[in-house]
């Protein structure tokens, strides 16, 4: 049966980074059937995914359906036998691209699922050794949300993309753009981020 | 086409452009112009400002992401839930015969009767194969549908409180009752247990929460489907059994346990009618050795919210699974503090050996210390948001949690103290605390991803990559070291946190067995630092092959008096020893911290910064 057929599911650049799924993978791909091992992959990538497209596209709902797709595309691929090398970015590209398809056009969209800064405010748990050092992180969290409300639809892309730690060559290829288009998103988003206006 | 727009740049106008910089972080420059622009940077002060500020908003954003944005982000609205069957659907899909031997209209009369009697065998084969040949799929299937069939039970009441009354019994005591009300809406539960000898009841619940939520099952609702289904799926090793008598019962045996606390077999029967769940029986590994424990339903029934008092749940403060086990507690027990001579009777249950006196019900620093004590029994006092405050005359204990588990396993942490009146426990995970403001529930807490990778270089990496050979391995070596450092500065952290919450005067003022103990905090702290930081030192000194070295502390730690000043200096040497590791190891910063590590300067600070510890541990 098809199943049976060997795949490979992690390229050498994936395997650096998600070592702990590869330990999962290796310890047990020899005994548990595919839907098992998708199901593994999938309590391991999920929440990645689904945060990369709640944040880029904004919507929960949304989000988990793609997230779902995806990985059902990642079984059905490797059920006819599609070889694939690095999953990681396969189901990246493949939600990304669900997503695309799905969205022709792009309203704005809030980088949290609140109003405004002082709702999101008051839900941070506080992180630093004093008051002061508090107070300091807070204003420059409330600079860097102001910053990712003002990203375009390419820029929320590329930079949750490289926070995910794909390399620019790779989230070319998922956005379908050229790598100087990558790095010119990556720095407006640094920049608008950082508190500039904006070029 | 960059290569020639950045040497340009860097040729005619002297200054890599903000592009450059960022590629550079990113490491995606090649190596001859990754070398050009760091040779820059030696030279230019501006762009190395420049730089410096990518890199803070990077960290700020990667922070932000982690700490804001991800844990206070929806989590996804169904709970996964459709994803298994989209997927078995999928692989019925994939399985059905997909050539063109099977066509109807060039059938004769005989081989469709032929056709269709095959296909009938089939299915009769397919179905026995499913349900005796090969359970695992049966298994899973049978726990969803079970899954499926309760929670459409349970939303059928408008805010739904399942009740049950459960009998648990084990070899090593007598039988009891369990009553256990869930109000779903609200995530909040309600426990009562009713034994012959309340302390070993109390044990015997305690033994069993803490193993279901050790295997992953819920110890708020311990039949549920679901429960045992987290359960059998964190299996690597199991086989299944299901057995179709009076009851449909479903054995897993987990062939993969060995450790203390592991469930090694577990039965779950069910009703076959409805498959509701009747009850189950654990085994499992407790101190070296087998225990089973049977947990049978005796009455069940699901209530709304509107038909119980408005305070029904308000006597447990919080959902807490274990701290409220009260075995003399009714829930029609009025939630007011007691001064009659019941709290004393009450306070003879061993759980509350090490509480405070009893005749102390005000918030006392003697009790602040105790509540601080056991948080750091449960590692709560390392930078997890939890303030413990007097608050008129009460002692507050406030926080948010990430997980539901790390909820719980606090709140039983706190167990002792949850009954005692002067004491208010008010924690709440990442998602409840999203709900309540949304004034709607969420179906399962917020899990926070810790995948998340990075993958910027770091700047020590040439020294790094040299030393072990292979970058990989240099860079599992760096977050590693990184992470370390962090750990070691977390205890620094709780050790300031300590010396904050007492003035000096209320310091001199505790009872001697309470400064006892608070000085076992402080020391406990101050040990774990040392020992971290000497790890981390002697493996980063592997590496960087620092200047040998002994430390000195400036500062005498004679008394308590003597430690608001050395934990402050602790405090600052630490974290700029901390930052040093960060700069060199977490971000790049091209080659400007490059040699940070092997500094004089910085392998002093280390030193010293043990030094101190070890003084401020040595205090009695």
């Amino acid at each position: 049966m098809s199943r049976e057929r060997r795949y490979s599911l992690f390229g050498n650049e994936a395997e650096e980074e998600i070592f702990p799924l590869r330990e999962v993978w290796r310890a047990k791909s020899d005994t548990r059937n595919l839907e098992e091992q998708i199901g593994t992959i999938f309590e391991a990538l999920r929440m990645p995914v689904y945060h990369y497209l709640l944040s880029v596209f904004g919507d929960p709902a949304e989000a988990e359906d793609l997230t779902q797709d995806a990985f059902l595309q990642l079984y059905k691929g490797l059920v006819k036998g599609q070889e694939i090398n690095n999953v990681r970015f396969w189901i990246f590209r493949t939600a990304h691209n669900l997503a695309i398809n799905k969205r022709k056009h792009q309203q704005f969209v809030s980088a949290l699922q609140f109003d405004s800064w002082d709702e999101v405010e008051k839900l941070i748990p506080d992180h630093g050794p004093n008051p002061e050092q508090i107070m300091l992180r807070s204003e420059q969290f409330q600079q860097l949300y102001n910053g990712l409300s003002r990203l375009t639809l390419s820029e929320r892309q590329a930079l949750y993309l490289r926070s995910e730690g794909f390399r620019y060559k790779e989230i070319a290829e998922i956005m379908n753009i050229g790598v100087p288009t990558v790095g010119e998103y990556l720095r407006r988003s640094i920049r608008k981020l950082g508190g500039n206006r904006g070029d | 086409m960059i290569k020639d727009k950045f040497t340009k740049l860097v040729l005619e106008n002297e200054h890599p452009n903000e592009e450059a910089l960022l590629m550079l972080l990113d490491g995606e420059l090649s190596a001859r112009e990754a070398g050009d622009v760091r040779q820059h940077l030696e030279t230019c002060w501006s762009c190395r400002a420049e730089l410096e500020k990518i890199e803070e908003t990077i960290s700020l954003f990667v922070d932000f992401k982690r700490k804001v944005q991800t844990p206070l982000s929806p989590p996804p609205p169904g709970n996964w839930s459709g994803f298994n069957r989209l997927l078995a659907d999928a692989g019925r899909e994939a399985s059905l015969p997909r050539g063109s031997w099977f066509n109807l209209a060039r059938m004769s009369v005989s081989q469709l009767r032929l056709a269709i009697s095959a296909v009938a065998l089939l299915l009769i084969a397919v179905i026995v194969w499913q349900t005796i040949l090969l359970p695992a799929p049966a298994a899973a299937q049978l726990l969803d549908r079970a899954a499926a069939a309760q929670t459409e039970r349970i939303n059928a009441t408008s805010q739904p409180v399942v009740y049950q009354k459960l009998k648990i019994t084990s070899k090593d005591s007598a039988p009891l009752e369990w009553e256990l009300w869930n109000d779903t809406s609200n995530n909040r539960v309600k426990q009562n247990v009713g034994g012959a000898d309340a302390t070993a009841a109390t044990q015997t619940i305690t033994e069993l929460t803490t193993t279901l939520d050790l295997n992953g099952m819920n110890s708020r609702r311990p039949l549920a489907p679901e429960s045992f289904r987290a359960w059998r799926d964190s299996l690597s090793d199991k086989t299944d059994e299901i057995s179709d008598g009076e009851t449909l019962s479903l054995r897993t045996v987990n062939h993969a346990a060995t450790a203390d606390g592991r469930i090694i077999e577990a039965t779950a029967r069910f009703r076959r009618s409805d498959l509701h769940p009747l009850g189950q029986t654990l085994r499992f590994i407790s101190a070296g050795r087998e225990k089973s424990i049977e947990i049978a339903e005796v009455e069940f029934d699901v209530v709304s919210l509107n038909t119980l008092k408005p305070d029904f749940f308000a006597q447990t403060p919080i959902n807490n699974a274990v701290a409220a086990v009260s075995p003399s507690a009714s829930p029609e027990t009025s939630p007011e503090p007691e001064k009659s001579p019941e709290s004393e009777t009450a306070s003879k249950n061993p759980a509350e050996i090490t509480s405070a006196p009893e005749s102390k019900q005000a918030a006392t620093p003697e009790l602040e210390v105790e509540v601080l004590t056991l948080l750091s029994r449960v590692g709560a006092d390392l930078g997890e948001e939890i303030a413990v405050r007097r608050e008129n005359g009460r002692l507050l204990v406030r926080g948010l949690v990430e997980t539901d588990a790390r909820k719980a396993e606090i709140l039983r942490g706190l167990a002792s103290v949850s009954e005692n009146p002067a004491v208010a426990i008010e924690l709440e995970t990442v998602a409840e605390a999203i709900a309540r403001r949304k004034g709607q529930t969420t179906k399962s807490p917020t899990k926070v991803d810790d995948l998340e990778t990075e993958t910027l270089t770091s700047a020590a990496q040439n020294d790094l990559v040299a030393h072990f050979g292979n970058e990989k391995d240099a860079v599992r070596f760096a977050s590693n070291a990184v992470s370390r450092s962090g750990q070691a500065m977390s205890h620094v952290y709780a050790l300031r946190r300590l010396m904050n919450q007492f003035t000096p005067a209320q310091l001199k003022s505790l009872s001697p067995e309470a400064r006892a103990k608070w000085l076992q905090l402080v020391a406990s702290h101050a040990r774990s630092f040392r020992s971290s930081s000497e790890s981390l030192s002697r493996d980063l000194g592997n590496v960087f092959n620092p200047p040998g070295i002994s430390g000195t502390a400036t500062i005498d730690v004679n008394g308590i008096e003597d430690l608001p000043r050395a934990i402050e200096r602790l405090f600052a040497l630490s974290s700029a020893n901390d930052r040093v590791i960060r700069s060199a190891l977490a971000v790049s910063a091209g080659n400007i911290q490059f040699s940070a590590l092997r500094a004089t300067q910085f392998w002093q600070s280390v030193r010293n910064a043990e030094v101190l510890a070890g003084r401020i541990a040595a205090l009695k």
